[in-house]
């Protein structure tokens, strides 16, 4: 059974995803074919490897569109591991060397170098600059900056492909894609580069959606599993907690950083303001999330906007003990998308609290006695995933400036 | 406290309506207008229920202050049951038929007269069947189930505690995970505080290795981050504990034992006296000396400021089974 309330909420974006994905591999292999650009790879690449994972790309998106997640199990789990494992180091190694000629200050080059690691082998290499690269033929100026958007849209079509088919993976390969994704996503965040070119950027929000992003992995990467970590310590702390409480610390504190950013570079950045208030709620500070949602724009956002605005400032100042407010909020939230979820639980929340038991549960009897994907979709589902939302629209922002 | 109500959970806060009391005369050991305390209480020795016990043998503080118990016979009180199942897309394949299976199994411990209900969660909630006594229309709902999604756990509780405290049955919730939340809008804070304020009893049921888990973190000398051990802490608060399954016998079986082990339970009820007023209110239960036993039960309760919300009366047998000390 297909992701379906993925496939509502952000069904082009992922089409999109999807067609990016195909298409690093259809350019892989045009450039392989490409006697010009045969130059800048090693010999040794597998053009039949390369055609060959294209191709069961472009049957296995076919087949999943038209089977589901029925339709391709078995061939998604006769999918050589090798070649996932390979993804994965092609990830890592292109991040290491990201990292290292940004700190020589230089233009980030696909080359194969001098000495491939010797678990990679050349053709790996050769390979995956050219999956880096994503396009080289009709992305004439990328520069450093455009390896974000393709380590994210790569990325995202990894994490898509492991969110709907982990289960049926088997545990070696599961773990294997999980990572190749994973690596493919840090790689999106590292963005310092970005900076470097402002001067050449004029359009600013683009650029404050790319910190957003990065607060975003700041975020992710603290644990929430450590959140506690946040509050005071008990007398219990041990050096090693004291460490990771440290780091955690440290890692929030970049991903609010990172935010305010974003939403200096560009105020009507709104997406940025909630995340910033989603943290700091998450901080136990509501009462500055609730300052933060103050200072959104609120003219001329979208309904989607619109509803998520209302429902963080809804969960922040019920976290504030204000529920007569949060339950207004929750309520006009419920007023923009009748059929969405969350502001629906909210208010019901805000209800037990108020001991109307009866009343809570005859809100949501009704709206959850629909069958799952009947009362529509809630923007938070979307959002709450991270990063991923109108991930497209950035990225094709981007790419549009690269071309200019 | 001003969203205080007339609570409880495992631990209940009853206002006997004089109206009813009046309409309800199988119940004639209540004064009408007398706010009861309602605990759930849980006896085991060596794991296994003990039985036979009346009110002489259980002691009560409410606030450190002793009080005078009344105990009835849960053999006789209906009960009701939502199951409140983890249908994320891991859920799927041999582990659903496991799902099925186990809550068919809790299904058929329940006896004539108990209710039950199906809540799925993944990151949407779907009551597939509301609380009746119509247990086919939840093996139904169980049968129709499609794993789907993300886990909505914190979500998923909530709207059970929703559903349940507005019920006036003895409410179990049976909870089963097989991963941790990752999608709910609510904060996992809120949900426990209202779980303290309502009388339902959380059983939980994970595949999740929280044991060992839980021991790693205390052995690192962290507290239990609330969002990973949520559905521990939210049986805890309530008076239940959670099971962890790792095959689908265990599974089943798990299921099975909680019915068996909520049916075993003892149903206490006081008139807090010299305790203080409203607020939190701590519980203690214990046995006295010459029984032995360990005891599960609520914490504690919240006293409302006022007592302008009242909990519906519960349901009691015909034949009055209550036991004064």
């Amino acid at each position: 059974m297909p992701d379906t309330t993925l496939l509502r909420s952000s069904r082009r974006c992922r089409l999109a995803l999807w067609a990016a994905c195909v298409l690093s591999l259809s350019l892989a292999a045009s450039s392989l074919a490409d006697p010009g650009a045969s130059q800048k790879m090693t010999p040794t690449v597998e053009r039949q490897e390369l055609d060959e994972d294209l191709e069961r790309w472009r049957a296995l998106i076919a087949r999943y569109r038209k089977e589901g997640l029925a339709g391709v199990r078995d061939e998604l789990n006769q999918w050589p591991p090798g070649r996932v494992e390979r993804n994965a180091r092609w990830a890592e190694t292109l991040n290491e060397r990201a990292a290292a000629a940004r700190k020589l200050s230089l233009p980030h080059e696909p080359v194969a170098p001098a000495k491939a690691p010797p678990e990679v082998s050349a053709a790996d290499l050769a390979a995956a600059a050219v999956l880096f690269l994503d396009g080289a033929a009709s992305e004439v100026d990328a520069g450093a900056y455009e390896r974000a958007p393709f380590h994210l849209s790569a990325g995202l079509a990894y994490l898509d492909l492991y969110d709907r088919w982990k289960t049926v993976l088997d545990p070696p390969l599961r773990g294997l894609w999980y990572r190749a994704a994973a690596s493919l996503m840090l790689a999106a965040v590292d963005v310092d580069g970005f900076e470097a070119h402002l001067p050449r950027i004029k359009a600013a929000g683009d650029v404050a959606h790319l910190w957003m992003i990065r607060g975003a992995y700041a975020e992710l990467r603290a644990s929430p599993q450590l959140e506690h970590l946040l509050r005071p310590r008990d007398d219990r702390t041990r050096e090693g907690q004291r460490v990771t409480a440290a780091r955690q610390r440290s890692l929030i504190e970049e991903a609010e950083r990172t935010y305010r950013r974003s939403v200096e570079l560009d105020p009507h950045l709104v997406e940025g303001w909630l995340r910033l208030a989603l943290l700091l709620s998450r901080q136990d500070k509501p009462e500055e999330a609730i300052k933060a949602l103050d200072s959104i724009p609120k003219a001329s956002l979208d309904v989607e906007l619109r509803y998520l605005v209302l429902l963080v400032s809804g969960g922040a100042r019920a976290q504030a003990g204000d529920w007569d407010d949060a339950a207004a909020e929750y309520r006009a939230a419920m007023q923009l998308l009748p059929g969405a979820q969350s502001a629906r639980i909210g208010l019901s929340d805000t209800l037990l609290h108020d001991g109307r038991a009866e009343e809570a549960a005859g809100l949501l009897t009704k709206r959850l006695a629909e069958p799952p994907g009947a009362a529509g979709s809630d923007p938070w589902w979307g959002f709450q995933r991270g990063p991923y939302w109108r991930i497209c629209a950035v990225l094709d922002a981007l790419r549009e400036m690269v071309r200019r | 406290m001003r969203y205080a109500r007339l609570a409880t959970l495992t631990t209940v806060v009853i206002v006997w309506p004089a109206g009813l009391a009046v309409t309800e005369p199988q119940v004639p050991a209540f004064r009408s207008g007398v706010e009861l305390v309602r605990l759930d209480v849980l006896v085991t020795d060596d794991g296994r229920p003990v039985k036979g016990l009346t009110s002489a043998d259980f002691e009560v503080t409410d606030n450190g202050v002793r009080q005078q118990v009344n105990l009835f016979s849960v053999e006789e009180v209906p009960l009701t049951m939502l199951l409140v199942l983890d249908t994320s897309l891991s859920v799927q394949g041999a582990k659903r038929e496991a799902l099925l299976d186990a809550a068919h199994a809790a299904l058929g411990g329940l006896r004539s007269g108990d209710r039950a209900g199906l809540l799925t969660f993944s990151h949407e909630l779907h009551l597939a069947s509301t609380i009746s006594g119509d247990l086919d229309a939840v093996r139904m709902g169980l049968d129709r189930m499609e794993p789907d999604g993300q886990t909505a756990l914190v979500d998923g509780v909530h709207a059970g505690t929703a559903v349940l405290q507005s019920d006036p049955e003895r409410s179990l919730m049976l909870v089963f995970t097989d991963g941790f939340e990752n999608a709910s809008w609510l904060r996992p804070e809120s949900v426990l505080d209202t779980l303290k304020r309502s009388d339902v009893v959380v059983y939980g049921v994970t595949t999740t290795p929280l044991r060992s888990l839980s021991q790693s973190a205390e052995l690192l000398g962290f507290r239990p981050s609330t969002k990973t051990f949520f559905l521990t802490m939210a049986a805890g608060i309530s008076g239940g504990r959670v099971l962890e399954a790792t095959s689908a016998e265990r599974l089943r079986a798990a299921f099975a034992e909680i019915v068996e082990e909520f049916k075993a339970r003892y149903l206490l009820s006081y008139e807090p006296r010299g305790a203080g007023g409203p607020g939190w209110h701590e519980v203690r239960v214990r046995l006295r000396r010459g029984k032995r036993g360990d005891m599960t039960t609520r914490p504690g309760y919240y006293m409302p400021a006022g007592s302008s919300s009242r909990r519906p009366v519960p349901r009691l047998p015909s034949t009055p089974a209550l036991h004064r000390e």
